[in-house]
């Protein structure tokens, strides 16, 4: 390093300021997979953390300190969005994403059902992606699984219990996504901190979905395969399932609101539950473009002409109505398939009629 | 069989006995509940995907890692065949013991579809038959994990499984039951690397490696592959093996006790006394703490011995209730002669016979090649099933036919017998006879109601229980002392009673007739004789 000890002295609370001005605007974590600085990461060349602008304070010492992590949090964050875009495919609002820090535009300013939602997944993605990374010991602070170590063990023989190996990436996730929301203690406003209280309650939600979705497992043994010794363990589902949880969740979460002290509490004055999403404020209109709000709109979107649900023109398009269009497309056909790597597909031209909302 | 201690037993020393043992028995089940931890673990972790290399094995630690889905993953190969899943079992920096005793391997993977398939015309197919290349090595370095020069070859093969999927459409996944990867009947090394290829039939870029044209082109995208280790825990094989030396050497006694009893009757001992021997025998060698040579010593055939150890209990077992029942049904019949029961054991015969060669052909040839199981030929496995199956079902015919001689007969005795001297004799023989099956209905009757509590509650985890209550254990323990305790009961309590051999002594056994008259004359004596022993006691 070319600093003096002395200068950097300086130069640090300066970064820190630096960072605490522009994190108060703009800093959504989840929009790591998108920053090219990700793909330098497993080279170690760059100073990876200083280079995400993205994270808050805490954020930054926290990859600073778990610099190994960041790649996982970073494919747990894609994983999320993924999903969330296939979950909401034939919704109004289709998860649609920018090319910016938000990632999803300024519609997460409003603290909807979908921005609720948007937390949760990206939460659930980190935890699933962390728990996944841990198996496969690509991380060196955890294991297959942390906390505990198989009963029958001499007390002088060292072993890593396995069972359930979402336990460090609940924890990790949860110190490193509400970082971002306890870096915010200057809150005045009452809103703020009511907004604060629902990301916080969001994210947990979120985590706990994919903590929740570890389900035993048995298989039998024994003699020759009899059931006479049955041994289960726990094993994570693909996300999927996590994000169809979350999207019940979704359909069921709870309008708050806030107290003066911040604190948020049910419209109906019932207790809150631990597992569901909570939102403040009633969902924009996504049917029309809006500078303000950050919606783009239902126009272009394609839409199913004999559904009744959310995709089907008549709701889709928010009445509009749609055009039809013949649209000439190539599609892979007659696909060879191999299990991994590759599938050898011919390209087919079909002609297709496909609605499209005015 | 003369009269037998049961007989001549108050009941206030058979009270005594039957507590003693009821504690005995809930002794074991708590050993087992609080002292044994569970009976096996699992280790669920990732299989890492590799790039094949120069190297003899793939190490996770080093390897470089091969992307399986080239619509996320950018480090893809081009062909599958370059891709070898690794995994050094057990996960992290830990080491096997001895003590684990065995350890089976199953695969769990992720099984998708292509986004790119086009999914109108895509037809399921969920049980393709997959094929693996399974390579096993071990190693007894330090740090091996590190070095691909430690590891000693174990074991290969090429293995064909029945995968067992459903498919779910929504999200265009299967869901599939875990594939059996191999089993170790032996833990004698420190560190196993398991290195797994699946071969392509396909596409191959030089048709020297090709192995069949369908092999592995109906498995869809193996995305995610997850490998999970199943043992033994060290404790529990202590605690087991514990009970196993104390049951041995407990035994010994009324063994040796019962035998000497029959020796000094001046008759030949009789079938249904030789029975009783031989249950203790088999019990004696199920009981045998052989185990121990698995401490000091690499013996894979380990678990295939106790397989033959536990069959061959319940195989004399068996033919001690054929014979017990036979020799007390009071025809007219000459019967204390095994040709007598050939039927019956002809079928305790056959069934086991069916389970040994199904044993020997899994765990037997596993010995020899770990990945290898008997449901790569399902219909195989099947025929001796069934075979063991229907030989067990005749079994139990037979012997509730038996059951129904038995007790007709008895019936029928019971409306025209006197009440003179014989039907004393006669009620004799009948208690004896409701005293067993009373004892053994209570026996496997709770086996198979501890069998469903275990069942239930192991897969309910420790919802019901707190979590240092080994549920499983306790059914072990509990069951395993449970025959124990009736093979116990069985020596003592149908031993010869020393109070008769003076007249044994003196009795010529040639006709059964007559020894029915004399027999029963000398225990109204001896009825007689022990309620004066009462009365002057009280």
């Amino acid at each position: 390093m070319a600093f003096k000890p002395g200068r950097r002295n300086i130069l640090v609370p300066m970064m820190v300021i630096y960072a605490a001005l522009i994190s108060k605007v703009n800093c959504y974590w989840w929009s790591m997979p998108y920053n090219p600085v990700m793909d330098t990461l497993i080279l170690g060349t760059t100073p990876l953390c200083s280079s995400l602008e993205t994270l808050s304070v805490n954020q930054q010492a926290l990859c600073r300190r778990y610099q190994s992590h960041m790649q996982f949090v970073s494919s747990g964050a894609k994983t999320g969005i993924e999903e969330c875009k296939w979950q909401f495919r034939g919704d109004r609002w289709n998860c649609s994403t920018f090319d910016d820090n938000t990632v999803f535009g300024k519609v997460l300013k409003i603290g909807s059902r979908e921005t609720a939602f948007a937390y949760a997944i990206s939460a659930a993605g980190v935890v699933y992606s962390v728990a996944k990374a841990c198996r496969n010991e690509q991380l060196d602070e955890c294991g297959c699984s942390s906390a505990r170590r198989p009963e029958g063990l001499d007390n002088s023989w060292r072993w890593g219990g396995c069972g359930d190996n979402t336990f460090y990436a609940y924890g990790f996730a949860r110190e490193f996504i509400d970082a971002k929301e306890r870096d915010n203690t200057k809150l005045r406003r009452g809103k703020d901190k009511a907004r604060k209280a629902m990301n916080m309650h969001n994210n947990e939600a979120g985590r706990m979905a994919a903590v929740r979705s570890a389900t035993p497992t048995c298989k039998c043994h024994g003699v020759s395969g009899s059931c006479s010794l049955k041994t289960c363990w726990m094993q994570i589902p693909n996300f999927r399932q996590i994000g169809d949880e979350l999207k019940n969740l979704y359909g069921g979460a709870a309008e708050v609101r806030s107290n003066s002290r911040g604190k948020i509490r049910r419209r109906d004055g019932q207790n809150i539950e631990l597992n569901s999403l909570v939102f403040l404020e009633s969902s924009p209109d996504y049917c029309d473009r809006h500078r303000r709000t950050g919606v783009t709109g239902t126009r272009g979107r394609e839409c199913e002409v004999g559904s009744h649900g959310p995709d089907g023109c008549g709701f889709l398009c928010c009445g509009r109505g749609s055009t039809p269009h013949q649209i000439t497309e190539t599609v892979k056909c007659r696909c060879k398939f191999e299990w991994c790597c590759e599938v050898k597909c011919d390209t087919c031209r079909n002609v297709v009629e496909r609605h499209i909302c005015n | 069989m003369a009269g037998t201690v049961i007989e001549n037993l108050s009941t206030r020393k058979l009270v005594v006995i039957l507590l003693a043992l009821l504690v005995a028995e809930i002794v074991l089940i708590l050993i087992g509940a609080f002292i044994a931890p569970r009976p096996s673990w699992a280790a669920p972790s990732g299989m890492k995907s590799c790039y094949k290399s120069e190297k003899d094995w793939e190490l996770p630690k080093i390897c470089k890692e091969a992307g399986l889905d080239d619509t996320i993953d950018s480090n893809v190969p081009d062909h599958p065949s370059k891709v070898v899943f690794t995994r050094v079992i057990p996960p992290q920096n830990f080491t096997m013991y001895r003590w684990f005793q065995y350890v089976v391997g199953y695969l769990t993977f992720t099984r998708t579809v292509d986004k790119r398939v086009n999914m109108t015309s895509y037809v399921p197919i969920e049980n393709p038959e997959m094929t693996f290349n399974f390579t096993l090595g071990y190693s007894d370095q330090i740090g091996a994990r590190l070095i691909p020069e430690a590891w000693t070859l174990l074991a290969n093969s090429i293995e064909k499984r029945t995968l067992s999927c459903d498919y779910a459409a929504d999200r265009s996944e299967y869901d599939c039951e875990p594939v059996f990867a191999f089993q170790l009947g032996s833990v004698p090394h420190k560190q196993y690397v398991l290195n797994m290829g699946i071969p392509l039939g396909r596409f191959m870029p030089n048709n020297d490696e090709r192995i069949d044209d369908e092999t592995n082109t109906q498995i869809d995208k193996i995305s995610d592959m997850q490998f999970i280790m199943i043992s033994q825990t060290g404790g529990f094989t202590r605690v087991w093996l514990s009970i196993k030396t104390v049951l041995f050497i407990i035994m010994l006694f009324p063994t040796v006790w019962f035998w000497r009893r029959v020796a000094i009757l001046a008759r030949k001992s009789m079938l249904i006394e030789k029975s009783i021997f031989a249950l203790a025998l088999s019990l004696l060698f199920l009981n045998f703490p052989l185990e121990y040579l698995t401490i000091f010593y690499d013996v894979p055939w380990m678990l295939l011995v106790t397989d033959i150890r536990q069959g061959f209990f319940y195989a004399v077992l068996f033919s001690f209730w054929v014979i017990f029942m036979g020799e007390h049904l009071m025809d007219q019949a000459h019967r204390n002669k095994i040709s007598a029961y050939r039927w019956h054991l002809g079928s305790i015969f056959t069934a086991s016979f069916a389970l040994l060669s199904f044993d020997l052909a899994e765990r037997g040839i596993q010995i020899v090649n770990p990945f290898a199981t008997i449901w790569t030929h399902p219909s195989f496995g099947y025929a001796l099933l069934a075979i063991g199956t229907l030989a067990g079902l005749l079994y139990i015919i037979l012997l509730l036919y038996l059951l129904y001689k038995v007790f007709r007969s008895i019936s029928y005795k019971r409306k025209f017998i006197l009440p003179d001297h014989r039907a004393v004799h006669f009620e004799a023989i009948v208690s004896r006879l409701k005293r067993l099956m009373m004892v053994t209905v209570l026996t496997a009757g709770l086996t198979v109601i501890f069998f469903f509590l275990q069942q239930t509650f192991e897969g309910l985890f420790h919802d019901f229980f707190p979590a240092d209550v080994q549920v499983a254990s306790a059914f072990f323990t509990g069951v395993y002392g449970l025959w124990n305790i009736y093979v116990f009961l069985v020596l003592s309590l149908y031993a010869p009673s020393h109070k008769l051999y003076e007249f044994s002594a003196a009795t010529d056994e040639n006709s059964e007739n007559e020894m029915v008259a004399l027999r029963s004359t000398t225990e109204q004596t001896q009825i007689l004789q022990m309620t004066q022993l009462k009365d002057r006691e009280d």
